[in-house]
């Protein structure tokens, strides 16, 4: 009830569900819409959440989760450690590639509060990949809308012959090198 | 949260390479601060600095800023260097450009070394640019006028000092006060005869919890001023600042309990230093203030403002806040 | 005429901004009509002052002429001085008729008996205020005009708003003066201070909109949580969560606009606790701080801290109780006995 599970439910036909947690609304308000925008041939369905657990009582109107990202403010610890609440959330089968970390603020390193060191080490910890982007930025919200819907696509199963999984090994791969 | 004992404060993974500051000599610097001094270089130059001679650098706000190695830089020539800034100003004052000074006012350019502003023995000698203006109508019996002043120093700046190709000089903090019109006049005059690059150097909140932790760890006397923590509250219809000042006495008995690593400040530290108190501020006022922005940070040994501004006050301690500032400046022109 | 009356004359209209000058020399009353029409207003304000000056030559004005035209402007701009509420008590049933003639003079009698020299002017307003200017001298020195004290007195209320004269020691002989003349017993101040004086009557008179009643008409609910996203693919899974907190910031500040207030200010003295998990010694003695906030329009940022995410709601009753207990400045110490959590402000 509490933990959100990845395979409790049924997967839909040709349609996929993203969430997006984390403590700026406005932020992503923004993204969820930026990601309506793009051009995507299944229903998609874009969750949006403060924090975790999500409430119980929503449980039986919610899809199956694809993907979930968690987005962190550089400029906000406290985005942070919401982020590192919430994830105790989350089932564990969940990380073996169905969640991504979405770090906005990069390039505002004269109003970092969080040390990045501890931002990667989540990613290792929880062996996901970390995205950086600035989400105020309009055109790499779109990048970003274009990166998720990607990683949502294959972990929703429609991309054959990828699995959440290895493309999650790939991308972090790249990501060490 | 791991407790594994960090010296580097930040050395993330900013879009790949780029680092918010660098690591080593960050630590090393906090062995200087930590209480006790037991770090891994020993006490120096900071007890040697004659605090007569550096005295006028107290209780001044300073502007920040990094400055590139200069080129072809020398000692020797402070006396020409003088007198070529001067002519400079003149002939831009002529063009009518930059600076508003009273016609009939005369602008003298002095040329300094501060030698006892060193934190090691690579760091090049700390070079202060003074203008003081005098009535043309009377230059004799006329006082000088201090109007500006600046100052370039490296406090153990060896990671750049010990990079730099020959005929390079690493001073790569620079240090104003006064009208910000001398700085563009007197930067680019630097830019032109040394080929170097200035820029504003802000002071980004994660840093300046750096420094709320290391100045509230220092010893200072009795009656001393209190750690003021100052938080801006980002994204309200009505901007909102907090002022969160913690007694001298209550806020280094707290970090006495917080710091454990003897000689050395880890990241942990510093984050659970600015944890207890939000969330003891946290229970008071059911307010995160860990969602603002902390914006200033004032004690009794400096107060810094992110903008990039300074103002020392002890002068026991002005060698081991130049190393900490100086190790910021490197990173932003590194 | 003088030549500080003179001097401070001029500075007063320099402080007018250009196109209210006419109005303020007009609700003066000091110079005619006639001469009012003489006065060129569209050359610089230095020209217009020079000018006033001059028509004042021409009437021999004296300082408590000059005084009146401070008050009209102080009364049409009190946000430039900064206000502190005080409270006057009586011991017991006595008669509650005000004689303002008596009050006067009572007032005066007690401030000229200290100090010989002192400026005192009375201004009254429609809404029952009275303004009382006083600027401050010494038995032997003539009052400095420009250290002024303001107070403004409703006689049916027991508050005095009393912007002090930067000469802090003018303070108790102003207080003594105001209890005597208004037959009260005593007088305190209630820590409540702000530019904005009106917003200081509405929390003092309690007339500010209290809509604190927990119940609510139904359009009014749903008023207020419309839905923010038309696109029914975006779902906000926190809804619920999101209406408790407006419902219950409601509750906490009302629907109206809220008194404007610029800062307030705690002094703390509690216990350190820390939290489990942060492994750090508790500290035996009390912590020490002194925390303020300030903001243009602070109740209405705090008002918003908890939808914005940055607050918890209900956000804690030491902010939210500042317009019911009409204090801005706190002391909190920790509450002795059973309830650990909570804290006093003595």
């Amino acid at each position: 009830m509490a933990v959100v599970r990845p395979f409790d439910k049924l997967p839909a036909l040709n349609s996929a569900a993203v969430l997006l947690v984390g403590s700026d609304e406005s932020l992503q308000q923004k993204l969820a819409e930026a990601i309506l925008k793009e051009k995507k041939n299944f229903k998609i369905s874009i969750h949006l959440a403060t924090s975790l657990p999500l409430p119980s009582e929503r449980d039986h109107l919610r899809p199956r989760i694809d993907l979930i990202a968690f987005m962190i403010d550089i400029k906000s610890k406290y985005s942070l450690k919401n982020v590192e609440a919430s994830l105790a959330h989350v089932d564990a089968s969940f990380f073996l590639g169905k969640v991504c970390f979405l770090v906005t603020g990069v390039g505002r390193v004269n109003y970092c509060s969080v040390e990045m060191n501890a931002i990667w080490k989540l990613g290792e910890v929880y062996c996901s990949p970390v995205l950086y982007c600035e989400l105020e930025l309009e055109g790499i919200r779109v990048a970003t809308a274009q990166r998720l819907l990607r990683m949502l696509q294959i972990c929703a199963g429609h991309i054959p012959g990828v699995s959440a999984l290895s493309f999650g090994l790939l991308m972090r791969n790249s990501a060490d090198e | 949260m791991e407790s594994e004992a960090r010296t580097l404060p930040s050395a993330g993974r900013l879009s790949g390479a780029a680092r918010l500051s660098r690591g080593p000599l960050f630590g090393r610097a906090h062995g200087r601060f930590g209480p006790g001094s037991g770090g891994p270089l020993p006490p120096c130059s900071q007890e040697n600095a004659d605090p007569q001679k550096t005295a006028f650098l107290l209780r001044k706000q300073w502007a920040l800023y990094s400055v590139t190695p200069l080129y072809k830089f020398s000692s020797g020539k402070l006396r020409e260097y003088a007198r070529l800034l001067g002519a400079f100003i003149a002939a831009e004052r002529h063009k009518g450009l930059a600076v508003q000074v009273g016609v009939d006012l005369d602008i003298q350019v002095t040329f300094s070394s501060l030698p006892d502003l060193k934190g090691s023995e690579q760091d090049h000698a700390a070079m202060l640019v003074q203008l003081s203006s005098r009535s043309s109508v009377s230059p004799k019996n006329s006082e000088e006028k201090l109007m500006w002043s600046g100052w370039f120093c490296c406090v153990s700046g060896d990671d750049l000092s010990e990079n730099v190709p020959e005929d390079f000089t690493c001073l790569p903090l620079f240090l104003a006060n006064g009208a910000e019109s001398y700085v563009a006049i007197v930067g680019s005059w630097f830019q032109k005869t040394f080929d170097c690059r200035f820029r504003r150097l802000a002071i980004s909140p994660l840093n300046l919890t750096w420094m709320a932790a290391m100045w509230t760890g220092c010893k200072v006397e009795k009656n001393a001023s209190a750690t003021e923590l100052v938080f801006s509250v980002p994204c309200l219809p009505q901007p909102l600042d907090i002022s969160y000042a913690i007694h001298p006495e209550d806020a280094k008995a707290l970090w006495d309990t917080v710091q454990k690593t003897p000689g050395e400040i880890t990241q942990e530290e510093v984050d659970l230093f600015m944890d207890c108190l939000y969330s003891h501020f946290h229970r008071h006022f059911k307010i995160h203030l860990s969602a603002t922005k902390l914006v200033k940070v004032s004690t009794a040994i400096a107060s810094a403002h992110c903008d990039g501004i300074i103002k020392f006050l002890q002068s026991k301690y002005l060698i081991g806040v130049l190393m900490l500032l100086t190790e910021l400046a490197i990173s932003q022109i590194q | 005429m003088d030549e500080t009356v003179a001097e401070y004359i001029r500075r007063t209209v320099l402080k007018i901004p250009r196109d209210e000058i006419k109005s303020m020399l007009q609700t003066w009353g000091f110079l005619s009509e006639t001469q009012l029409q003489t006065l060129n207003f569209h050359q610089t304000k230095d020209n217009i002052s020079q000018d006033v000056v001059q028509l004042c030559e021409d009437n021999s004005a004296d300082i408590k002429q000059a005084a009146v035209l401070d008050i009209i402007y102080n009364h049409i701009y009190p946000n430039k001085r900064i206000w502190s509420v005080y409270q006057m008590n009586k011991t017991g049933e006595e008669t509650d008729f005000f004689d303002l003639t008596d009050f006067k003079k009572k007032f005066k009698r007690r401030l000229q008996s200290a100090l010989k020299n002192v400026t005192i002017n009375f201004r009254e307003y429609e809404d029952n205020a009275i303004w009382i200017r006083i600027a401050w001298g010494t038995p032997y020195k003539k009052p400095n005009q420009y250290k002024t004290s303001y107070v403004v007195y409703h006689s049916q209320t027991p508050y005095v708003f009393i912007s002090a004269s930067v000469l802090r020691s003018t303070l108790p002989l102003l207080c003594q003066a105001l209890v005597v003349a208004s037959n009260y017993h005593d007088i305190r101040e209630m820590e409540l201070r702000s530019h904005c004086l009106n917003s200081l009557k509405d929390i003092a008179f309690k007339r500010y909109s209290q809509t604190f009643q927990t119940y609510y008409p139904r359009p009014l609910q749903e008023r207020n949580v419309a839905p923010e996203n038309v696109d029914l693919r975006i779902i906000q899974e926190n809804r619920s969560e999101k209406e408790r907190i407006q419902r219950v910031n409601r509750e906490v500040f009302g629907d109206g606009p809220q008194p404007k207030l610029e800062f307030a200010q705690y002094k703390l003295e509690t216990m350190f606790k820390s939290n489990p998990k942060m492994d750090v010694l508790d500290i035996k003695e009390p912590f020490r701080c002194l925390v303020k906030f300030s903001s243009p329009h602070l109740l209405e940022s705090l008002k918003s801290l908890a939808p914005a995410g940055l607050a918890d709601a209900p956000l804690s009753p030491l902010l939210t109780c500042i317009p019911q207990k009409a204090r801005n400045y706190f002391k909190i110490r920790e509450r002795k006995g059973f309830f650990p959590g909570s804290f006093v402000s003595p």
